[in-house]
Formats: C-alpha cells, sequence, structure tokens
C-alpha cells in the first residue's frame, strides 16, 4: 500500500503549516496545520476492500449471430471503497445491452453482485475469456489503487451459422432450387422417402399423384396434377469449393466477406444434405500457390484429429510450417470427400470452425487434382463460393474450365457449376462516397462475369448486406 | 447550472472558507492599521457614508471576484493560498514570539478577537481545504470513467457514494479538532480552579482513566445479578 499524491499533499500541508507555527509560535496555525493531518488519519481509518472472488462460469457454444448473455457474479469482502471490473472482449464480438466495464461501490460487510451483459457473436472461431481485471480503490483515493485478475477461463465456441433454406414455404421455390439432377446416382431405384411436390411430367406414375395437393393447386383445367416426388436408392454428389484468399477478408471488423461465404457454405450443406445427397468440400486460396506437377509432391490431407484440432486451437494464427516441413514444400489440403448425413455436416462445420482466409495453401486448380479420385466418377454439382474481383475474372474462367473438366461429356453444355460470388464492396465502405464507389465496382464486377462466364456457369451475385442469401437463391431460381 | 453533489458541495466549501478567511482579514489589526491611514487622507472626506465600510466592501469584492475566477477555471489549488494570506494577519496577531517588534511592526498585528475564534477560523479553512482537494480529484475520477464507458447509473452511484464518505470525514476532522480544543480550554479551566500543581494534574487525570477503565472492565465481566 503506497499514498497517492494527494495524501502526501495533505502531509506536506500539515507539516508546513506546524512547522511555520511552532517557529512564530503561533498556536492557530499549529492547530490549523493538524487539521489535514486528522483528515488524512481518519480517511485511512476506512479500511480498503480486502479480496475479490468471481464464481466459475460455464462453457458456451452458439452460432454465429447469435446473441449471447455473460453473466458474472463477484463477491467483494472486507472493507469499503470502490471496484472497477473489466473484461477484455475480443473484437469480432459486438456489445449489445450492458457494459464490459463496471464500477461497484462497496459498503461495509461481503457484498455479492451480479452482473451481465449481451454480445453478438459476428464471428466464427473458439474464443476464450481468460480473466476478469480489477481494481480496488480506497475509498477517499487516500492510497493507491490495487490491481489484479480474477481467473474466469470460459470458452465460447461460435459455430458458423447456416444461411438456412428451411424458411422456404413456397413449394415452386422449393422445385426451384438447384438440383444435382445430372449427378450420376440419379438412376438408382425410386424409394418409399417422400422428396418433394412437382408437377405431373410425361411418365411419371399416376400412383404418384398427389389428389389433395392437386385440388389445392389448381385453378384452371389446364393445370397439371401435382404428383409426389420420392427419393432415389443411392445418392446425388454436390462439391462445395470455398475460397479462403486473403482478398476474402474484405469487410469491416464484425462482418466480411469469408464470414458470409462460410455462411452459405454450412447453409448449402445444410440443404444438400438434407436432401440426403453426398456433399464434399474443399477450401482453396485463389491467391495460392500451384505446385508442379510433380507425382512426389503429395499435400497432407487434413484428418479427423486436425479437424477437431482446428476446434479448439492452441495458436489461431496461420502456421508457417503447413507450407514447409523439413525444407520441402508440403501443402495442407483442407478438403472432405463426398459423404451422406448429418455427421458430414458436423466434419464441415468443424473444419470452419477456426478457419481463417489465408491459412490454406493451394490453389483450385491444385485443389481439383488433388481430388481427381473423388471428383471424377461422380459428375457432380459444383459450387464455387468466391468473391470476385475484376483483374481476377480471367483466372476465375481458367478454373471454371478447369471445373468443367471433371464433368462427364454427357452432361457439357449444361452448366453443372455455379458460382456464387459474394459482393462485399459495401461492407468495407463507410461514408457515402464510398458507398458510390462500391456499387460503381459491384456492377462492373457483374457486367464482366456476365461478359465471361456466361457459358461455364450460373454466377448468382450476393451482395450481403442488401439481402439475405435465401431470398437471393430464390429469386435467382425463380428467374430461371 | 452543474447540479452534481460533488460540485455543489465542493462550490459550498470554497465560498464558506472564502467568507471565514476575509473575515477574519476584515477583523485583522493589519486591516484597521490600513483603513485608519485613509482617514487622515483627503480622499476619505469625499466618501460619503463611512470610509470603513466601502474599503471593506472593495476589498471583499476584489476576493470574491478572484475566487470566481479561480471557480470558472477549477484552480482550487490557488483559494487555499488566498484563504491562508487573508487569514495570517489574524494567526501572526497571536504569535507568542515577538519577532515583529525588532521589525517594530507589533502595533500592526495585535489580537482583535479571541484566539479560539482565531483556531476555530483556521480549521474551518484547512478542513474545507482537504475537502475540496479530495472533491476535485474525485471528480476528475468520474469524468474519467465516463469517457472510458461506465454506465450513468455507476457514476452516479460513485459520485453520491463519494459525497458521503467526503462529508463524513471532513465533519469528522472538524468534530476531533474541535474536541481537542475543547479539551484544552476545560483542562485550563479546570488547572486554574483547582490551582493544582501541573504533575498532580496529570497523575489525577490518568488516575481517574484508570478507576473509569476498571469500573467498565468489572460491569463487563462481573455483572450485576439480577437480584
Amino acid at each position: 500500500m503506497s499514498l497517492t499524491r494527494l495524501s502526501l499533499n495533505l502531509l506536506s500541508t500539515s507539516f508546513i503549516l506546524i512547522g511555520s507555527g511552532m517557529a512564530l509560535g503561533c498556536l492557530p496555525l499549529i492547530y490549523a496545520g493538524f487539521a489535514p493531518l486528522i483528515f488524512f488519519g481518519l480517511s485511512l481509518s476506512l479500511p480498503g476492500v480486502e479480496s475479490v472472488e468471481i464464481d466459475p462460469v460455464d462453457q458456451l457454444e452458439v452460432s454465429k449471430g447469435d446473441v449471447v448473455e455473460l453473466t458474472r457474479t463477484v463477491t467483494f469482502r472486507g472493507g469499503v471503497g470502490y471496484v472497477v471490473l473489466h473484461e477484455e472482449v475480443p473484437g469480432s464480438f459486438e456489445l449489445v445491452e450492458g457494459d464490459n466495464l463496471q464500477l461497484h461501490v462497496k459498503d461495509f460487510g461481503t457484498q455479492r453482485i451480479r452482473f451481465s451483459y449481451k454480445l453478438r457473436c459476428t464471428r466464427r472461431g473458439v474464443y476464450d475469456f481468460k480473466e476478469v481485471s480489477y481494481s480496488v480503490r480506497h475509498a477517499l483515493g487516500a492510497t493507491t489503487s490495487r490491481q489484479g485478475v480474477l481467473s474466469l477461463n470460459q470458452r465460447i465456441v461460435v459455430k458458423p451459422s447456416l444461411a438456412s433454406a428451411k424458411r422456404i414455404r413456397e413449394r415452386d421455390r422449393w422445385i426451384a432450387m438447384p438440383q444435382p439432377s445430372d449427378s450420376k446416382m440419379q438412376m438408382g431405384v425410386v424409394s418409399n422417402d417422400f422428396k418433394d411436390l412437382t408437377t405431373y411430367r410425361s411418365g411419371d406414375p399416376y400412383k404418384h399423384i398427389n389428389w389433395k395437393a392437386t385440388a389445392r393447386a389448381t385453378q384452371s383445367i389446364t393445370d397439371l396434377p401435382i404428383v409426389n416426388e420420392f427419393e432415389r436408392e443411392g445418392n446425388k454428389v454436390v462439391w462445395l469449393f470455398l475460397d479462403a484468399s486473403r482478398s476474402m477478408e474484405l469487410g469491416n471488423s464484425t462482418a466480411n466477406v469469408f464470414e458470409y461465404a462460410v455462411q452459405v457454405t454450412m447453409g448449402l450443406a445444410d440443404y444438400y444434405i438434407s436432401r440426403r445427397c453426398m456433399v464434399g468440400f474443399s477450401l482453396y486460396n485463389d491467391d495460392g500457390v500451384s505446385l508442379p506437377r510433380d507425382p512426389q509432391v503429395t499435400p497432407n490431407q487434413v484428418v479427423d484429429e486436425e479437424i477437431r484440432g482446428a476446434l479448439f486451437p492452441e495458436d489461431r494464427t496461420p502456421r508457417k510450417e503447413d507450407s514447409t516441413i523439413m525444407g520441402r514444400p508440403s501443402f495442407k489440403l483442407f478438403s472432405l470427400p463426398p459423404e451422406a448425413g448429418r455427421h458430414q455436416l458436423l466434419r464441415i462445420e468443424r473444419l470452419l470452425q477456426s478457419m481463417e482466409a489465408s491459412m490454406v495453401s493451394l490453389d483450385l486448380k491444385q485443389t481439383l487434382r488433388f481430388n481427381d479420385a473423388s471428383l471424377g466418377s461422380t459428375n457432380p454439382m459444383t459450387f464455387l463460393i468466391t468473391s470476385v474481383r475484376h483483374n481476377r475474372v480471367s483466372l476465375l474462367h481458367e478454373e471454371l474450365l478447369e471445373l468443367e473438366g471433371i464433368h462427364d461429356k454427357s452432361s457439357r453444355g449444361k452448366k453443372l457449376s455455379i458460382l456464387i460470388n459474394v459482393q462485399g464492396y459495401n461492407l468495407a465502405s463507410k461514408t457515402d462516397a464510398q458507398r458510390v464507389a462500391a456499387q460503381i465496382l459491384k456492377y462492373e464486377d457483374e457486367a464482366q462475369l456476365r461478359g465471361a462466364l456466361t457459358r461455364e456457369a450460373t454466377v448468382i451475385n450476393w451482395d450481403p448486406s442488401e439481402t439475405s442469401f435465401t431470398s437471393k437463391l430464390v429469386a435467382e431460381a425463380a428467374q430461371k | 447550472m452543474r447540479k452534481e453533489p460533488l460540485y455543489l458541495l465542493q462550490v459550498g466549501l470554497v465560498w464558506l472558507s472564502t467568507a471565514v478567511a476575509l473575515a477574519s482579514f476584515l477583523s485583522s489589526s493589519l486591516f484597521s492599521s490600513f483603513s485608519s491611514l485613509l482617514q487622515g487622507n483627503a480622499i476619505y472626506d469625499l466618501i460619503p457614508f463611512g470610509g470603513t465600510l466601502i474599503v471593506e466592501f472593495a476589498v471583499a469584492a476584489f476576493f470574491v471576484a478572484v475566487v470566481l475566477v479561480d471557480l470558472r477555471n477549477e484552480n482550487y489549488g490557488y483559494i487555499l493560498i488566498y484563504n491562508l494570506f487573508l487569514f495570517s494577519p489574524e494567526a501572526l496577531s497571536n504569535s507568542q514570539v515577538n519577532y515583529l517588534n525588532l521589525l517594530d511592526l507589533s502595533k500592526l498585528f495585535t489580537p482583535t478577537r479571541s484566539q479560539e475564534v482565531v483556531i476555530v477560523t483556521g480549521l474551518i479553512i484547512l478542513v474545507s481545504f482537504c475537502m475540496i482537494e479530495f472533491v476535485s480529484r474525485e471528480r476528475e475520477i468520474i469524468l474519467r470513467y465516463g469517457t472510458r464507458g461506465v454506465s450513468n447509473e455507476d457514476v452516479r452511484r460513485f459520485e453520491v457514494s463519494s459525497f458521503r464518505y467526503t462529508v463524513m470525514i471532513g465533519g469528522s476532522t472538524f468534530i476531533v479538532a474541535i474536541t481537542l480544543l475543547a479539551a484544552n480550554l476545560i483542562l485550563g479551566y479546570l488547572r486554574s480552579w483547582f490551582v493544582m500543581p501541573y504533575q498532580q494534574l496529570v497523575l489525577g487525570v490518568a488516575s481517574l482513566i484508570f478507576l473509569l477503565v476498571g469500573i467498565l472492565l468489572y460491569m463487563n465481566y462481573f455483572p450485576l445479578s439480577r437480584e
């Protein structure tokens, strides 16, 4: 415990007055000089807060975009004074309600306080709320404040959110969603599992007509009946390719293109897995390296252990050793071969849990090459989720041609690739002038894409600041 | 106008200590000597309503203006210096060492009020100074908390609590000091009444305290039975 400058001022004033009073033999000055001394002594007689304790808290698991309430219970023992509590909140959380900086007045006796604040989780990841720092101040500031930390160790796992297609209620829109109809597994035997309602097509068995639905939907005599569509045995294949290049970080501190791209990926994976498709997933880096076509150079496949490692990483920064091991080039392939079922969705979710843009080192061509065994035989429907820049359109064109190469010759000309272009210019704009510039850049990119990629892929341009992905996808599909 | 309790307390204390210091200065022999100098001057004859009152008013107005400027600029440290400056003539009048006689200025510093009144004046000035200093610091801290994002409700509670502690400690200081002064006075009266040697008085007081403590201890550990 040391004295503050103010206390020392009081003491020095006191000694000067008493000293001069004694020198001059002046009793009023001596008496007056005792006043600051008594004031200081009485201030010190107010005991300071002895201890601060915090109750343990539970781990939390939430989805991106959720609002989470963090509650803390703190006990102050002994003395009087003021306690300032401060909890560091990672930049990817947005304070919605309450304060992470608390000032509490401590009266005599043990005091137990409970406070909470609400945060919106704006980015995926694993976040550790390790400690709450505190500062205990004397009731009158006679002594210096005591600083300390309270160990908390609360881990908050923010899972990627889904751009859920489950909210789409209209039947026509369901049907209009792109389906992997040209995938290899479409020739399977029709099962008894209901898939969807659709309009009657020539050749459909009469027993599949849903009379109730037809009665409800028919408005004129020319309307076709509605038939039940059933799943076929054997699953169709969908591949999702997510761009994890540094350019995907365009945006602001709480929302960027990569976050929205992850949301789209999870939404699509959920949709197609729930439609009993086999979903494959791969991350690539548009700015990544191109390896020589050397059979000796093979990437390290990310295995389940590493996916689990990605869930609770010690160090969330991209690791240098990912690109070189023992001086030889070594590249991690963040890829999951096609599988059906909810566990595949969980694996994708775990892989994306702590993934940051620029952690991936392979470009799309290399990724396709290393996934050739899984891709070649299935003629999958492919989604390319990226953010197109006007200077990279030619590269994208080459990548899409490469992607077209994995499809069967029979399906050439049919657009089996869907390019989802997540536009982040508006996310990064703050001023009106920047917003105008963002619109211009957006239209420039769209125009270039329309001109260059009309044959290779269906392009869906999505600006997250304007509309939800579900609405955009449905609107695009309905137009088709 | 700012209505925070700490600010109101601070302003109240500033005016209280200034008023007490001014009263001390205006009643000092130095000021009397100064105003009597005017009486021989031709200007004094031109002043219609009693010259001393006008001079008192002018001196008071000057110091009030100085305090107002300091209040506006929040220079609370200077206010103690002004108040001690105003208080010093009366304090020096009670000096037991006759340094001033050497300079032939002893007539300028002669006591006009009783020593107890002068001591109480000094206590009020110094206790006010202590409280003003603490309040200034608390207000700075409140401002800092406000800019750091502490909620208004928390700041308000801090302010009320600071007000309470400052008044409590300031009031206690004054009471303790006055009690010491009163004790000294009572002892002085007792000494003159008993016409007793000082050593006997000290021994007598010590014995009295010992006796009282003994009775209290006895009553505490051997309480009287109900029978």
